[in-house]
């Protein structure tokens, strides 16, 4: 009896602690418009918003690897909704977001979160999903139930293809290919060998690298997959190590990339010029790996604070300030600004077209204009943007020094 | 053909972390009857630690495996005293589902109080590799192979040569018949799970120095181990020193040969042939 008793004690615990870790994960709280922590200091309190609460409905990776990133998007979201808040709302509604968590950008997983979010939450727009593959799967479930998807991270060019309910504020790989590509072959990616991972980014970025590469004379040596969460990449780098190529084009994880570039390294490779396409930034991969990570390219999107070449904004010199001051865990890169951006897009979408409609909001996305903390953001009629692309370097010294910049 | 040899000993070297990891997992079923699914969080546990131990104590790469290793023995005696310890006459599969909750538990209690950023133990080897014989190596990846082989023959020593082990043998062959000799049962319980603790906490620390950290790293592993255990047949220490080895090589030069897309599906491709033709596995007499 009293083991009996113990084992369902123990049983239930560890269900409860396992309910309050996913909690942690897919936190359904909404940002609380009473603990805004932006609200600037001295400043008299706007009036509380008073309206029906705007719901944004948020798939995002948030535990495992990815979720790295994925938590800096949220970060950037819960930053701008508090600061909107705080100044009493959108046409006197409060913004508030429900978070769901897709792990490692899982698909099946971002189909329900979505499907929970549409029906049982009743968002009146979903941004997401972070992933290519999530999204992309997520995608039609938005259009049956007329929808607003916006895109914050995902590259795939599919997903902003031809569907009336796709957004995306950020890049494609079609577009960084196209911006980057003639420039590689004089930095020395004439014999190429990719590795991209095994999901819709990965195939994008060969689809769209390969022939652009090729346009311009470089070589595709060879292609080497990488399945999600493999730590161990000494196999697939003997390989290359050996076919003949001299430079790599990396489409991996902050983590995934990271290791990969440290086991090149230590194979041996370390004269290889190495590229990482969308998906991370230099200050974190080198914060992961320091010294390994010298020399390494990057795609990014957003000139940090700190980079060096980098183009002073005004707005960007205030924002950042503000965001220091309040998030002194957490540096303002690309994904914070992605998750702030996405907001404060939504919230002018909604103002301008004076409704929450999902229909309404639709179309008010398709006029606005965007000033925000990167470019101006206006979408096409497939709903993509056109923002910067940039490509730094991370220099001898560590710093990290933009080589190209367009818009 | 260098080519060849290269991938050979990549697997080799990362076999040697499988088969670390297998004996813990083996060891406690063997012995115990507990399939342990919490297992890759006492590896998860062991980067963690070790982590922590670096950057908060300040201690050198050699002395924070020391103090990790010890940790974990210490942590699989505390859940040892507090949850095995009264699943021992309950059936199996409650068992199996206790260490499931025990497993995600240690995962998210990890994740809350660390948050999931990956992060890298540093050690003092340097990045440059070593050329021997036209194979490249890094001095860190021959520092986890020794350090793994020595603990393998340290264990097999144990086993063989104490009276501790002996006491573990005896218990291993028949339980009841090893009570009545005056041995107790209970302590080599105790010591063999914590034992397999800090095997799996060894394995995380080798493996988190060269690659990375994160609170949900002992999930695969723990796959990739009960996978290898299979193969070397479950219970069998033997088994799954060569298990580890035999996993890693294929996984190596078949994902060199091959294709890099499949490398889990070998190990899983042996664990069905396996099944299929040696159902016990390859060594299907349980032996310690």
């Amino acid at each position: 009896m009293k083991k009996g008793r113990f084992l369902a004690l123990v049983l239930t615990i560890l269900m409860l602690a396992n309910l309050l870790a996913a909690c942690s994960g897919s936190a359904s709280a909404p940002t609380a418009p009473a603990s805004a922590p932006a609200a600037a200091p001295g400043e008299a309190p706007a009036a509380a918003p008073s309206g029906e609460a705007i719901k944004i409905g948020a798939v995002l990776p948030l535990s495992s690897s990815a979720g790295v990133s994925g938590a800096r998007v949220r970060k950037g979201m819960e930053f701008a909704a508090n600061k909107i808040n705080a100044a009493g709302g959108v046409n006197g509604s409060p913004i508030e977001i429900i978070f769901e968590d897709t792990q490692s950008s899982d698909p099946a997983l971002a189909m329900s979160a979505v499907e929970k979010l549409i029906h049982q939450d009743k968002v009146n727009i979903i941004v997401g999903c972070y992933g290519s593959s999530a999204s992309l799967a997520a995608l039609p479930l938005c259009e049956e139930n007329g929808v607003v998807m916006l895109e914050p991270i995902a590259t795939s060019p599919a997903i902003t293809s031809g569907s009336e309910w796709a957004f995306r504020i950020s890049s494609t790989n079609g577009i960084d290919a196209e911006m980057v590509g003639p420039y590689l072959p004089a930095l020395g990616f004439e014999q190429v060998a990719y590795m991209p991972v095994d999901n819709d980014w990965g195939l994008s970025v060969t689809q769209n690298y390969i022939p652009v590469l090729e346009g311009v004379g470089a070589k595709t040596v060879t292609t080497e997959g990488i399945i999600i969460g493999e730590g161990n990449y000494l196999t697939q780098l003997t390989k290359i190590k050996n076919s003949g190529a001299t430079s790599v084009i990396i489409t991996q994880d902050v983590e995934s990339c990271s290791t990969l570039i440290r086991q090149m390294v230590e194979s041996g490779m370390g004269d290889f010029k190495i590229l990482s396409t969308s998906g991370n930034n230099a200050s974190m991969v080198r914060s992961l790996i320091g010294d390994a990570a010298q020399g390494v390219y990057f795609i990014e999107y957003y000139a940090e604070d700190g980079m060096v070449g980098g183009v002073p904004n005004e707005k960007n010199k205030a924002f950042t300030e503000e965001w220091n001051a309040a998030n002194s865990d957490t540096a303002l890169d690309y994904f914070v600004v992605q998750g702030v951006s996405a907001v404060e897009i939504i919230a002018q979408a909604i103002a301008e077209a004076g409704s929450a409609d999902r229909t309404a909001i639709r179309d008010a996305l398709r006029s606005l204009e965007y000033e925000g903390l990167r470019s101006t953001i206006k979408f096409d009629e497939f709903g993509q943007s056109h923002g910067e692309v940039i490509l730094t370097q991370i220099k001898e010294d560590n710093s990290i020094e933009i080589i190209d910049y367009k818009k | 053909m260098l080519e060849f040899f290269q991938q050979l000993a990549n697997g080799l070297i990362i076999g040697s972390t499988y088969a670390l990891l297998t004996i813990g997992l083996t060891m406690v079923f063997g012995l115990m009857q507990i399939l342990n699914y919490a297992h890759g969080e006492f590896y998860m546990l062991g980067g963690v630690v070790a982590f922590w131990v670096t950057q908060a104590l300040h201690l050198n790469f050699f002395l924070s495996i020391i103090v990790t290793v010890a940790i974990c023995f210490m942590l699989g005696l505390v859940f040892e005293r507090i949850l095995m310890r009264r699943l021992y006459e309950v059936p199996i599969v409650t068992t199996a589902i206790v260490t499931v909750g025990l497993s995600i538990f240690l995962q998210n209690s990890v994740f809350m109080l660390w948050g999931n950023v990956p992060r890298t133990i540093p050690t003092p080897f340097p990045l440059k590799p070593l050329t021997i014989g036209g194979l490249t190596f890094t001095s860190l990846r021959i520092f986890v192979l020794i350090v793994t082989i020595a603990v393998i023959v340290f264990t097999q020593i144990i086993i063989h040569r104490t009276k501790l082990g002996r006491a573990m043998r005896a218990t291993f062959q028949d339980k009841d018949v090893a009570a009545m000799t005056g041995i107790s049962i209970r302590k080599i319980y105790a010591l063999t799970f914590a034992y397999g603790s800090a095997l799996a906490g060894l394995a995380g620390v080798l493996c988190g120095s060269y690659l990375t950290i994160s609170p949900f790293m002992g999930s695969s592993v723990t796959t990739k181990a009960w996978a290898i255990a299979i193969v070397g047949g479950i219970g069998n220490i033997p088994g799954a020193i060569f298990g580890g080895f035999l996993l890693g090589v294929v996984e190596s030069l078949g994902a060199g040969y091959l294709s890099a897309a499949y490398k889990d599906a070998y190990s899983f491709i042996i664990v069905i042939l396996v099944l299929v033709f040696r159902p016990n596995g390859l060594f299907s007499k349980k032996e310690l």
